[in-house]
């Protein structure tokens, strides 16, 4: 008699077979892209739901819609993002498939060299006629439609034929295979895949730095959609393509913000030219709102034009607004104790104001961590703050007491006006300071920089710190130097500020260690 | 059921023998550049100590793996047979599970003893003492950072130059730095070198190699840091002394530019 197979033992086999079949569904698994759609943001819907509270606006929802419509017009889709072109450029530049007419030569020849080494593998198996075995390489999906439409078939048929019998600029089917991956320059589709990869988790799905994992960084991602960019070499602009490249490839160091240099260069030409797809986008979603609740929930397609323009207009003007310095920088090894006293005095002082949020240590505790102190005026009713005082702590702007003139006194003999007391304030992105005792919603503040971490984020070389130092930090509350600083002034504050970096740098521990190491080995020997 | 279990075994062993066999290509066919499962070639000066323990440790394995498997895979056919009566209450065999103990044992000591050396020249910290700091190489997440002292000779001075992602250092010299960690754990890992440190926070460590040649090699994260892990790559970069001097001089004037190359 047959033995009977147990219910446990079909269980199991059933339960194999259908682990088996799943997993065989896992292989060549790929998550499909195209279903992210572009939302508006928080705040143009919290404008329009007060606007329709307000009695200008009827139907909010219809807005939010032209808004949306006329963005998918500009910029077309997440799945499927681009530029609307306008007249003036065509003819002119092409701005549709991304940055491509903005490049030089230079940039090109870079790129060409960095395509060499991401498509090494499909390179070499061209090179070697092998061209059925070449396999689509990531976040080129343009590329590989291209690859597989126009090329592939006519190299299967025969590669030494020419690529185009009607045009003899091309070479033959093998050479063009060649060039079709050198000379790669990726779509805007391919980059904002490449986004969604890399970027979005922290900067958000439009750029608002707000993905899931925002939350968790300190400091919280750039948000693009304001066009404001902090680590630029421009003076108080939209930034350069030059400067968004400089931070992928360089990274924010001492923030979330790694450097991509991994990523050959043509992917980060694309990559910049999606942020600023995403930077734009959100500067015309803010101005749309405007318009379309100034028009009593009407939105023209003239208003729509005229703001994309404007907005563009801001972009191309960057160039113009590049910062350099004249004259040559001063070296570490030339600076001397003077120069650094002159930049100590300066920092401490009135004029460029730097303790004031830097605090006079440097260790960006500016206001708030200094306590309340009562300060009896003296005979004469002035205030006079000490070097005490000045290292104890106290509030600035609280209790400013005026002297006969009506201008406090301060240390040193420098008066005070009301201007130069350190205000509280949020920066542009609506991070609080946190010195100002004010966090925002979610519970962030942002210091102003505290130098004895030595981490600069937007880079350390003496004109990184001029450009900071002359012309502010874009966005934040970090102000452009008063014009009565020279750059001799300028670069006497950056080797200050350097120095504080200096004095606490993580290497300074390692050498004590050291040090104590020897005088111990020392001892031993004795 | 019984042969699918014993095939199943023997399909391990060979398997297991056919990937080292075959570690070139095993399952990948001929690929393009050298690319293989294998070790590139090394080039650093202790790397053929590292490669010949690494092989005499695999061969060893090699003959327990045989052993053992062979072994396993005829206990599991013979004795898998329905049979009839009953068990047989065996005591074990004394001597054999000595023997079976004292020679692995004593191997293992063999091992530790031939690895000491080589262990002591890479890692101990006497093996940097007296060798010139070269550089400090910061890991975070999710990138390398690397710094040169500048003209004073001194680290975390106004002088130094900044390198992101690419480590340049001079061929046929003892190259100590200083690893240091942002954040969370990582590992510097050049597998051409041979040479592997986690990088752990709150810690400076001295590492030291000696490439005799030049080239591009991958700098990779060996320890799982977070979601970038996989991506964490830098590049080590060996050039001639005096390309090293150019590319310090290179670094220096971009450190020191005015901003006006770009005008």
């Amino acid at each position: 008699m047959k033995p009977q197979v147990s219910n446990r033992s079909k269980l199991r086999t059933v339960s194999l077979g259908v682990l088996l079949g799943c997993l065989s569904q896992a292989c060549g698994f790929e998550p499909q892209a195209g279903t992210i759609h572009y939302s508006l943001s928080d705040s143009t819907h919290a404008r329009l739901r007060r606007a329709y509270e307000d009695g200008e606006v009827a139907n909010p929802g219809a807005v939010a819609v032209q808004i949306q419509g006329a963005l998918e017009m500009l910029f077309g889709s997440a799945a499927e993002p681009g530029y609307m072109l306008l007249d003036d450029w065509i003819g002119e530049i092409d701005r549709s498939a991304g940055g491509y007419e903005e490049l030089d030569d230079a940039a090109f020849d870079a790129i060409k060299v960095g395509n060499a080494r991401r498509f090494k593998m499909q390179l070499q198996l061209v090179e070697a006629r092998r061209y059925a075995e070449v396999y689509r390489p990531f976040y080129a999906q343009d590329l590989w439609l291209e690859w597989t439409e126009d090329h592939l078939p006519g190299l299967l048929e025969n590669p030494d034929a020419p690529y185009d019998e009607s045009d003899p600029d091309y070479g033959t089917r093998h050479e063009e295979a060649i060039a079709l991956f050198i000379s790669h320059y990726p779509t805007l589709r391919e980059s904002s895949d490449m986004y969604r990869q890399h970027c979005l988790h922290c900067h958000g799905n439009e750029g608002g730095g707000n993905g899931p994992t925002a939350d968790f960084v300190s400091p919280r991602p750039r948000d693009y959609r304001l066009g404001k960019f902090k680590w630029t070499a421009v003076d108080r602009n939209q930034p350069r393509r030059e400067d968004l490249l400089n931070i992928l490839e360089q990274g924010a160091k001492g923030s979330a913000m790694p450097s991509f240099m991994r990523f050959s260069r043509g992917q980060l030409e694309g990559l910049v030219d999606y942020v600023r797809l995403l930077a734009i986008r959100g500067e015309v979603e803010t101005l749309l709102v405007g318009d379309a609740i100034d028009g009593e929930g009407d939105l023209p397609a003239s208003s729509v034009l005229v703001n994309y323009e404007f907005v563009w207009e801001k972009w191309d003007a960057a160039p113009g607004k590049y910062v350099a310095v004249e004259g040559d920088v001063p070296r570490a090894h030339e600076v001397t104790p003077e120069m650094l006293e002159h930049g100590r005095e300066l920092f401490l002082g009135t004029v460029a104001n730097c303790f004031s949020c830097h605090g006079p240590d440097g260790r960006g505790a500016g206001v708030s961590l200094f306590e309340l102190k009562e300060i009896d005026p003296d005979a004469d009713g002035a205030i006079v703050l000490t070097e005490d005082d000045l290292v104890a702590g106290w509030m600035f702007k609280d209790f400013v007491k005026t002297d006969d003139a009506g201008n406090p006194v301060l240390v040193d003999g420098h008066t005070v006006t009301e201007e130069k007391v350190a205000r509280h304030k949020l920066d542009d992105w609506g991070i609080a300071r946190e010195t100002a005792g004010i966090l925002d919603a979610k519970g962030f503040g942002s210091n102003p920089r505290n130098f004895q971490q030595s981490i600069f984020r937007g880079g350390s070389r003496p004109l990184d710190f001029y450009r900071r130092i002359k012309y502010g930090i874009y966005g934040t509350v970090m102000p452009a130097a008063a014009p009565e600083l020279t750059d001799d002034d300028i670069w006497s504050l950056v080797y200050f500020v350097l120095s504080i970096a200096e004095e606490h740098d993580v290497a300074r521990e390692y050498e004590k260690k050291l040090a104590r190491f020897d005088s111990e080995t020392e001892h031993e020997e004795h | 059921m019984r042969l699918i279990a014993t095939l199943l075994f023997a399909a391990l062993l060979v398997f297991g023998i056919w990937s080292f066999v075959d570690s070139e290509t095993f399952l990948l066919g001929p690929m393009p550049d050298g690319y293989s499962w294998w070790w590139p070639e090394y080039t650093s000066t202790f790397g053929g100590d590292i490669d010949f323990l690494f092989t005499f440790i695999s061969w060893l394995i090699l003959v327990f793996f045989v052993g053992t498997m062979g072994a396993l895979i005829m206990f599991v056919f013979k004795y898998s047979k329905k049979r009839e009566g009953k068990a047989v209450f065996s005591h074990g065999n004394h001597k054999l599970e000595m023997i079976w103990t004292g020679i692995p044992a004593a191997l293992l000591l063999i091992i530790a003893f031939m690895q000491m050396t080589t262990w002591a020249d890479i890692k101990f910290a006497g093996a940097t003492a007296g060798k010139q700091l070269f550089a400090e190489v910061f890991a975070s997440q999710f990138d390398w950072r690397f710094r040169y002292p500048g003209i004073d000779g001194r680290f975390g001075t106004a002088d130094d130059i900044e390198s992101v992602y690419e480590f340049v250092v001079p061929v046929d010299e003892d190259i100590v730095f200083n690893l240091r960690s942002h954040d969370v754990l990582h590992s510097f890992f050049v597998p051409v070198l041979r040479l592997k440190q986690d990088a752990v926070p709150g810690m400076t460590i001295p590492v030291w190699f000696n490439s005799m040649e030049e080239g591009t090699f991958d700098l990779i994260c060996a320890e799982l840091c977070g979601w970038g892990h996989y991506k964490m790559a830098g590049r080590i970069t060996v050039v001639s002394r005096a390309e090293f001097d150019q590319w310090i001089v290179d670094k220096t004037a971009e450190k020191y530019s005015n901003g006006q190359e770009n005008q």
